[in-house]
């Protein structure tokens, strides 16, 4: 420090130089005109350049921030676009009637209440697949309720909570629905037998005389506690027997029956509506001698 | 204050007053102006100290710019001329001469004539391009600083003729 010192001062007739320079400078620039225009000119192409040079830095500088405050601000409104897009879907989707009931004049007209409900996860692992959906018991979700997408049969609800339902849907290879070839009356056993194939099932344990078609429509059967009868559920596909004309029958693991096209593309499932009915108790209740109403 | 310094402030004096009353109007050619004063720096010993030729430099340059109406011009130039003279003297001087005499003859040789030659192309170079402030026209500017060194050379030399002062050991 002494050395510093040292060295300053014996540098110092420089700093009065100075000093005295820019005395003499600003008086010579603050008294005549001609000096001072000029002075101004100089000082401000320096001072804008300076300036210019200082802003542009600093604008530099405060990209850091800038960019912090775009994230935020970009996440800020994607956050707001994905509950715009979920509104808007969830409206859309309440504006949809699923064909809960394909019309037949044996049968009465039942009409359904119906909770719309998004897909919120899909689990397909196994075959032991199921899917939750992000209603539960708060939105008067009840297990064993049948669930429906805009096009047919979905699956069943399985577990409830608050606010999440686990559905079983149609393909799980464990569930077997009772169905019917509408207009002809046949019965039978559908069940997913392609594991390949998630849009396909097996209509089996049908009569060996039965004549169906391609193209025949198939419906729950209404023997089940859980699924009215005549909600949609496919359609038979599969090739034409050569000799009648008729669906082909296959074989499948030991099951014989005909290839039904499922009416619900699982593979785009994103909404579903759950029927909010309890068919158990209404079946049980007459049993019970008991209003099905009075059943929590 | 000794007397020597007191001396010397006359003389500045006096040159500024020479400078204002006999040669702020020569204009040689529209090209040529002559400067006096500077020869005040043939007169203060080399060895001052760069604080005091400081102190000469500038109070000299504000005595002329008070006189001849030019707010800064002159104080800013010869403030520098006045720093600068010593840096400028040790390029004439050999080691061993003593620094107690002003710039002369006799501690500088031949080469003595060189020294004002330099000090006048500093003073008139800062004074004209100060004066000018930007080099709107260079070869009237390099015109006017060659003529302007030349003119007040050959006073500061003739001065240091005519006047009679302690010039040798």
């Amino acid at each position: 420090m002494h050395k510093l010192f040292a060295f300053l001062f014996s540098k110092l007739h420089w700093l009065v130089f100075v000093v005295l320079e820019v005395v003499a400078l600003v008086w010579l620039f603050n008294e005549r005109l001609y000096q001072r225009s000029i002075g101004l000119f100089s000082t401000n192409v320096v001072v804008g350049h300076i300036q210019t040079l200082s802003s542009e830095l600093q604008s530099y500088m405060d990209l850091r921030e800038a960019n912090k405050q775009l994230l935020a601000e970009n996440a800020a409104l994607e956050s707001k676009y994905l509950w715009l897009e979920r509104a808007y879907a969830r409206a859309a989707a309440d504006t949809v009637r699923p064909l809960a009931a394909i019309p037949d004049s044996l049968l009465h007209r039942q009409s359904f209440d119906f909770r719309t409900a998004r897909v919120v996860s899909y689990n397909d692992t196994n075959l032991n697949n199921h899917f939750t959906i992000d209603c539960g018991r708060d939105n008067g979700i009840r297990p064993d309720m049948p669930v429906m997408s805009a096009t047919g049969v979905v699956g069943i609800v399985s577990v409830v909570s608050e606010r999440y339902s686990v559905v079983i849907p149609l393909i799980n290879p464990n569930l077997r629905l009772s169905c019917r070839v509408l207009g002809k009356g046949y019965v039978g056993s559908l069940r997913r037998v392609d594991a390949d194939s998630r849009s396909t099932a097996l209509l089996s344990d049908i009569p060996r005389h039965a004549l169906i078609d391609v193209g025949d429509t198939i419906v729950t059967s209404g023997y089940s506690y859980t699924f009215p009868a005549n909600l949609p559920v496919g359609y038979v596909s599969g090739t034409k027997n050569r000799k009648s004309g008729r669906a082909s029958v296959l074989s499948i693991d030991g099951s014989e029956g005909v290839r039904v096209n499922l009416a619900t593309d699982f593979d785009r499932l994103r909404f579903v509506y759950v029927m909010l009915i309890d068919p158990q108790a209404e079946v049980q209740a007459p049993e019970a001698g008991q209003s099905p109403k009075s059943k929590p | 204050m000794n007397l020597r310094h007191l001396i010397y402030i006359c003389v500045a004096g006096l040159l500024a007053l020479l400078q204002e009353v006999f040669f702020s109007a020569v204009d040689l050619f529209g090209m040529a102006r002559v400067f006096v004063y500077p020869f005040l720096l043939l007169l203060l010993p080399v060895a001052l100290s760069q604080m005091s030729m400081l102190a000469y430099g500038f109070g000299t340059g504000i005595l002329v710019d008070i006189l001849c109406g030019t707010p800064g011009l002159h104080t800013a130039t010869f403030t520098s001329t006045a720093f600068m003279r010593r840096y400028i003297a040790r390029l004439f001087l050999d080691k061993n001469e003593p620094e107690t005499l002003p710039p002369c003859m006799g501690n500088m040789g031949v080469r003595f004539l060189l020294f004002p030659a330099l000090l006048c192309l500093w003073h008139v170079g800062w004074l004209s391009a100060i004066d000018a402030c930007s080099l709107f026209s260079p070869l009237y500017l390099l015109k006017r600083w060659l003529a302007g060194s030349l003119l007040t050379y050959l006073f500061m030399v003739l001065l240091y003729y005519l006047i009679p002062y302690n010039k040798s050991n």
